[in-house]
């Protein structure tokens, strides 16, 4: 394990906009440390900044003060090592199922190991009656699956999911958490979620972020000590579960307050 | 669901119904007379001047040039309009650069070329095809550009996260994102690929071509010729967008899944 680490370290990171020749901070003073195989999610209203926080450790978002470092590395552009998963499944719709998890092995020029790990990755998200099925054909939670197997198909260090069951509906939401967690449990790679279903962050995470918004900063950090499989009825969830989200209305309550 | 072929053949060719009515009616105004036949033959009357025209071996070259000069300009038109469309469409280098001066070549009605496709090209076939091939590379590069232009970020980024080149961004996201624009394109060269060769065989005196047929039944004031141009021009216009449709869904329709 200790070869194939995964940790993130974030240093006084300073993210702004410039929004019609004004600059909007985003992100302010963040620093955290993600450690090798952890779930983390970044949780906190919309707007807050946790998306962008996401899209600089995937590469996309430049510009930026401060430091990201994978390993130890700086953060300096997309990378193989890091995989990521969208809110909409973002599958090419002509290519089929097994065509887009291959779409992230596109330097593996051996088709036959090529075959083998996308079957493999299909395996993974229970996914391997489907290949041949083209996304229009899909159900959003099997599409979603597909998605998170073309990130997983290149062994990332690291598994980035930007709300990625957001657009679920209630019972696929569950059964797709549960999924989450178990390929977590399988890949024992760390994993980075944003999501603004408290709940969601809860059941999945070793350890919840809560950030406040305009500009974003880390407001809190709450480690989740349950033992998995966990129960959202346990009394210790539930009472985490309250108190972050009284932490998320009292921000709330600032986000809408305005004097008359 | 098998909808369509459970369906009655006659319901299902109710496409030809129209043309078959106009010819009906076209006709019987032909027996009746309703028209000065001098103004407008009867069907059997054009049938026979085509059929004339044919054994005479005077169609069979005239169908050859126009379908010639079609297929040239349909061809190296599509191309370089492709061409210019990516280069509009993909880099932000290309739009700063480019886009001012081909909306405004783009501006000057087709016609208008022809003067100095003339001084160029000559009076000959070089200026006939190179009139076809700019009114078939406008609408193409226009369509291709914009399809480009309008295929969504989320695809686009998609490349960026996994580090495509330019060229498989393109080749990989961009073009099989964009089809349905491309398609939209190549329907277009190919109507204005019909449109100027008209215009390309009527302007420019005594060539070849169904067009000059055109011209010559006008001069002669032979209405049958007339006819029988306008006919075989349609006919083969529509073939040829037949066969355009049939040969894009053979080979890019599994691109079209949406």
């Amino acid at each position: 394990m200790s070869l194939d680490l995964g940790g993130i370290a974030i240093r006084n990171l300073n993210k702004s906009f410039e929004l019609e020749g004004r600059t909007l901070p985003v992100l302010q003073d963040i620093n955290l440390s993600i450690q090798p195989g952890e779930f983390l999610a970044l949780v906190g209203s919309s707007g807050c900044g946790k998306t962008t926080l996401l899209r600089i450790l995937l590469g996309l978002e430049k510009g930026y003060h401060g430091s990201v470092f994978l390993d130890g590395v700086p953060i300096v552009g997309p990378s193989s090592e890091r995989g990521i998963v969208f809110q909409e499944h973002r599958l090419l719709p002509w290519l089929t199922v097994a065509q887009n998890v291959g779409f992230g092995l596109r330097e593996l020029k051996d088709a036959q190991e090529k075959r083998r790990r996308v079957g493999e990755a299909l395996q993974l998200v229970g996914l391997e009656a489907f290949e041949n099925a083209y996304p229009g054909q899909l159900s959003g939670g099997m599409a979603q699956r597909a998605a998170i197997a073309r990130a997983l198909v290149n062994k990332p260090k690291i598994l980035l999911l930007d709300e990625p069951l957001g657009a679920l509906d209630a019972m696929t939401r569950m059964y797709m958490q549960n999924e989450l967690e178990k390929i977590w449990l399988a890949e024992k790679i760390t994993m980075v979620m944003v999501t603004h279903d408290v709940e969601e962050a809860i059941y999945l995470s070793d350890v919840v972020v809560l950030m406040s918004c305009r500009p974003g900063r880390v407001k809190k950090v709450i480690p989740i000590p349950l033992a998995r499989p966990r129960h959202r009825d346990n009394p210790e969830f539930v009472s985490i579960k309250r108190e972050l989200l009284e932490d998320f209305h009292l921000q709330a309550k600032d986000y809408f307050s305005f004097e008359i | 669901m098998p909808k369509t072929s459970a369906a009655p053949a006659w319901w299902r060719r109710r496409g030809w119904w129209l043309p078959a009515a106009l010819l009906a009616l076209w006709t019987l105004s032909g027996v009746f007379e309703w028209v000065r036949p001098l103004f407008l033959p009867s069907p059997l009357k054009v049938a026979q001047t085509t059929w004339a025209r044919w054994q005479d071996g005077y169609l069979g070259p005239d169908l050859s040039t126009t379908l010639g000069r079609v297929a040239f300009g349909f061809v190296v038109g599509s191309f370089l309009g492709l061409l210019a469309g990516i280069g509009l469409g993909v880099s932000r280098v290309g739009e700063r650069y480019f886009s001012a001066t081909f909306n405004a070549a783009r501006q000057v009605p087709i016609p208008g070329w022809v003067p100095l496709l003339i001084l160029w090209f000559g009076v000959g076939e070089g200026s006939r095809l190179a009139f076809i091939t700019i009114g078939v590379f406008f609408p193409v590069a226009l369509n291709t550009a914009s399809g480009l232009v309008g295929v969504s970020r989320q695809y686009k980024e998609l490349g960026v996260v996994y580090q495509l080149s330019a060229w498989e961004r393109l080749w990989r996201i961009l073009l099989p994102a964009a089809l349905p624009s491309l398609k939209a394109a190549a329907l277009q060269g190919l109507t204005m690929a019909w449109v100027s060769l008209v215009a390309a065989e009527l302007l420019t005196s005594m060539s070849a071509g169904l067009a000059n047929q055109i011209n010559l039944g006008r001069e002669a004031f032979k209405m049958d010729l007339v006819y029988s141009g306008v006919i075989l021009i349609a006919v083969f216009g529509a073939l040829s967008q037949w066969g355009l449709l049939k040969a894009w869904d053979l080979t890019l329709g599994r691109f079209e899944r949406r």
